[in-house]
């Protein structure tokens, strides 16, 4: 199930190569259980004490924790077609919205974003976070979050991610 | 006779029931005197099935047809069953189309199962999936290791015994 790419992302955006424990996925796995073809469901995400330590080792001591959600809409099929027959997903755009808790106050930033991923035959071949807003933020700071997250590092980053939980996917019986 | 079906369809959708299967070219060999039953073996999910296969995959599956073409020395599995031994089987091409919500696949596998028999009916398995073909190579990977995982093979097992346990019914 775990298509929990947006909170790789968002995790990857704000705090290089986490890894994220606590995520709220009890709606989403309702609803992608279920045979209806679009996951359709809101999923929130926030860091556990020993990401939240991380966190401030990685931010000098300045952000404490986050917490993020967003509301996915991802039609099964077209993961399932791209997976199988080593085409592309094309997700519509998502927004992500995060609460920032830094040493002292806490900020709202929020972020639009239309990821790509084609698979090929050793898995996801290629990657797109394709970010396209960022709101909550001075405009130049914003601009700078866009150009590190589609930065082809962090591309590179989100695809090896990727396939490492492809490795290991929940979707298929062990 | 009915392996093939219960190891495709268990590869796919874990404690399958099938029923739709084309046994015309099959029965007549299986009942005449020859010994190697070569024919084809044709299978599809019927309406239940079909429901079923659409729920188990969360809506993606809808549909699942397959062929194979069986050979199989009648004498080979005759004495085995009857003797508690083994059973190898030569290599078995297998190939499916599958119909999802949107696309169709043809994906393709070789197995060379083999069989022992014990006391009370098949005592092991193995499925021995050689090579997986139609889908991207990760994904192929994933099947064969699951395919020849112990897990499949204790579902096949049951199955078989199943099988066997209801055809000496008859």
């Amino acid at each position: 199930m775990r298509l929990f790419i947006f909170a790789v992302f968002t995790a990857m955006l704000l705090t290089s190569k986490a890894s994220l424990a606590g995520i709220d996925k009890e709606a989403c796995e309702k609803v992608f259980r279920s045979t209806a073809n679009v996951v359709d469901c809101q999923l929130s995400f926030s860091t556990d004490a020993r990401e939240r330590e991380a966190l401030m080792k990685n931010t000098y001591g300045i952000i404490r924790n986050i917490t993020c959600g967003t509301h996915l809409n991802i039609p099964k099929n077209q993961v399932f077609n791209a997976l199988f027959g080593a085409g592309k997903i094309i997700l519509s755009p998502h927004t992500i919205d995060c609460e920032i808790q830094t040493n002292g106050d806490p900020f709202k930033i929020g972020m639009t974003l239309a990821p790509f991923i084609q698979i090929g035959d050793e898995g996801v071949s290629e990657i797109g976070l394709n970010i396209q807003k960022v709101t909550g933020l001075p405009a130049f700071i914003g601009n700078l979050v866009i150009k590190y997250g589609n930065s082809p590092e962090l591309q590179q980053e989100a695809k090896k991610a990727l396939n490492q939980f492809l490795a290991n996917p929940g979707f298929m019986p062990q | 006779m009915r392996l093939f079906i219960v190891l495709m369809a268990m590869l796919f959708f874990s404690k399958a029931s099938i029923a739709e299967f084309d046994t015309k070219a099959c029965k007549p060999i299986l009942r005449s005197t020859e010994n190697l039953l070569a024919c084809k073996l044709g299978y599809s999910t019927e309406g239940r099935e079909r429901e079923v296969l659409m729920k188990n995959t969360y809506g993606i599956i809808r549909n699942l047809t397959c062929i194979t073409h069986l050979n199989i020395p009648k004498n080979k599995v005759a004495n085995a069953l009857l003797s508690a031994s083994e059973i190898p089987l030569p290599d078995h091409q297998i190939d499916c189309e599958i119909q999802t919500n949107g696309a169709q696949f043809k994906i393709g596998l070789t197995v060379a199962p083999w069989l022992q028999f014990g006391d009370e009916g098949v005592s092991e398995v193995r499925l021995n999936i050689g090579k997986v073909t139609g889908i991207p190579a990760f994904l192929g990977r994933r099947l064969v290791k699951y395919g020849n995982g112990p897990t499949l093979q204790k579902e096949v097992k049951e199955g078989l015994n199943q099988f066997i346990a209801n055809f000496c019914q008859l």
